[in-house]
């Protein structure tokens, strides 16, 4: 079986006045290629740390995590970034959309950054994307001029936009209403559906309608995990 | 800087102009006013730095055990002067004092300076505001910044309490400006000037205690380098 995730025996401390507080306690974690991954819990259990390991946005005080071909606390940040642009695409549960540029400007901005697709192909396969999650007629508007649900979807869509392997998303219906939740909760199921692999961080339940795998942590140990795929010993 | 960031600066720049605007304002008066200081503590360091040369400031200042004669001093201050390196010297001498202003005392002490009527001035000297040294017997210099320090002025009778106990009475004559010394108000301290005269009583002849003697500075100081006639280079 293929793990695009790898996680081993990670340890993530943070030095507060009291000591050390320990987000990440211990955890090790395998996702293979094409899951789906629900990754639960109250708030502080350790979720976004995790995603932010996972990222490459934060490194494990010990312990070791593999993303995408990567060990990723081995990295040098400009070899972290550069890999981020190439095999992470990143969903905020804010957008981040950057205000002064149209919705297919933030879409080609990472394919600026990675130059992974040439020039003249930018602004067309960021309208192609921006068709996929369903908001062509909004390329050209800004970012403000849009509903939450519609910045989500362009912030997916600029998540895609060189074409990572994985997508990982932190909280990515926290600020939508259920409507447009379920919306963007359906696109994420179609785009693994294409193979992609996809880890949502989230606090509702109904990513479960969706996800293949639920991940539940708390003080920043995995207590449950449903629906893994087991490799079968031949 | 790729092409999209270069537009989304335009676009920045342009969405918070008037931020930059007051921005940058706020940066140039910064600078102005930091220019500004330093203009003027440039200036002030350079003219108390001046000021305080002008005043030809002793060397060294040899402080005797006791007072002697102040016609012997002025012959030690003859021999120093013959000596190598020393192209100045003169005897002195100072003390504190209490004092009364028209009969009124005063809670500032007074410090006075003493010199003989005939000492040329050529080595810590002070610029006296009108006229020269000496003063008249019975009269007394102030500092120019000591005035409102004491509440006294010009044409007042100031007694002052020599070191030998006596009380005399001196009219101020003028004032002095010294930018060897520190202000009046700051050290809380009034400065007076007065010859060996004014201290002079019958069968006691003036005295002082102190050697001021100026060095070759090694040109240093362009007075003191005219005054040696021998400057490097």
């Amino acid at each position: 079986m293929e793990y695009v995730i790898q996680v081993s025996d990670v340890l993530k401390t943070y030095p507060v006045a009291a000591g050390e507080f320990v987000a990440i306690d211990r955890l090790s974690l395998d996702i293979a290629s094409g899951e789906f991954v629900a990754i639960m819990g109250r708030s502080g259990s350790g979720k976004t740390t995790l995603l932010n390991l996972l990222a490459g946005i934060d490194r494990p005080t010990s312990g070791s995590v593999r993303v995408a071909g990567a060990d990723v606390g081995s990295l040098s940040e400009s070899a972290m970034a550069a890999w981020r642009g190439r095999k992470v695409g990143l969903v905020f549960q804010f957008f981040q959309l950057l205000p002064t540029l149209t919705v297919v400007e933030n879409v080609m901005l990472p394919m600026d950054f990675a130059k992974m697709i040439s020039m003249g192909k930018r602004r067309g396969r960021a309208e192609s994307l921006l068709e996929l999650v369903g908001i062509g007629d909004q390329a050209d508007k800004m970012p403000s001029t849009l509903s939450g649900g519609q910045q989500q979807r362009a912030a997916i869509a600029r998540a895609l936009a060189n074409d990572p392997p994985l997508l990982l998303a932190d909280e990515p219906t926290g600020n939508l209403d259920s409507g447009t939740a379920s919306a963007v909760l359906k696109l994420f199921a179609d785009l693994n559906a294409e193979g992609r692999t996809i880890v949502v961080v989230t606090h509702e339940r109904d990513v479960r309608s969706v996800a293949s795998r639920e991940v539940t942590l708390m003080d920043g140990r995995v207590i449950a995990d449903e629906g893994a795929r087991r490799e079968v010993p031949v | 800087m790729t092409s999209l960031l270069t537009v989304k600066l335009g676009r920045d720049l342009r969405a918070s102009w008037s931020r930059l605007l007051l921005m940058a304002i706020a940066n140039a008066v910064s600078l102005m006013v930091f220019g500004g200081v330093l203009l003027v503590w440039g200036a002030t360091a350079r003219e108390t730095r001046n000021a305080y040369l002008s005043t030809d400031p002793a060397s060294a200042t040899i402080l005797f055990d006791k007072p002697i004669d102040a016609e012997k001093l002025r012959a030690v201050a003859a021999e120093a002067r013959q000596r190598p390196g020393v192209i100045e010297a003169a005897g002195r001498t100072q003390f504190n004092s209490e004092v009364e202003v028209n009969g009124s005392r005063r809670f500032i002490p007074l410090q006075v300076f003493v010199a003989a009527p005939d000492d040329p001035m050529r080595v810590a000297n002070f610029r006296i505001e009108p006229g020269s040294w000496p003063p008249a017997p019975g009269e007394l210099l102030i500092g120019r910044d000591s005035l409102g320090l004491l509440g006294v002025a010009v044409g007042d009778t100031v007694t002052v309490e020599t070191p030998s106990g006596d009380s005399v009475p001196l009219r101020v004559a003028g004032t002095v400006y010294d930018p060897s010394l520190s202000p009046s108000p700051q050290e809380q301290t009034g400065r007076g000037y007065l010859s060996t005269t004014s201290l002079a009583a019958p069968g006691r002849p003036p005295s002082l205690d102190q050697l001021k003697i100026q060095v070759f500075d090694g040109g240093r100081s362009q007075r003191n380098c005219s005054r040696a006639r021998r400057c490097w280079g």
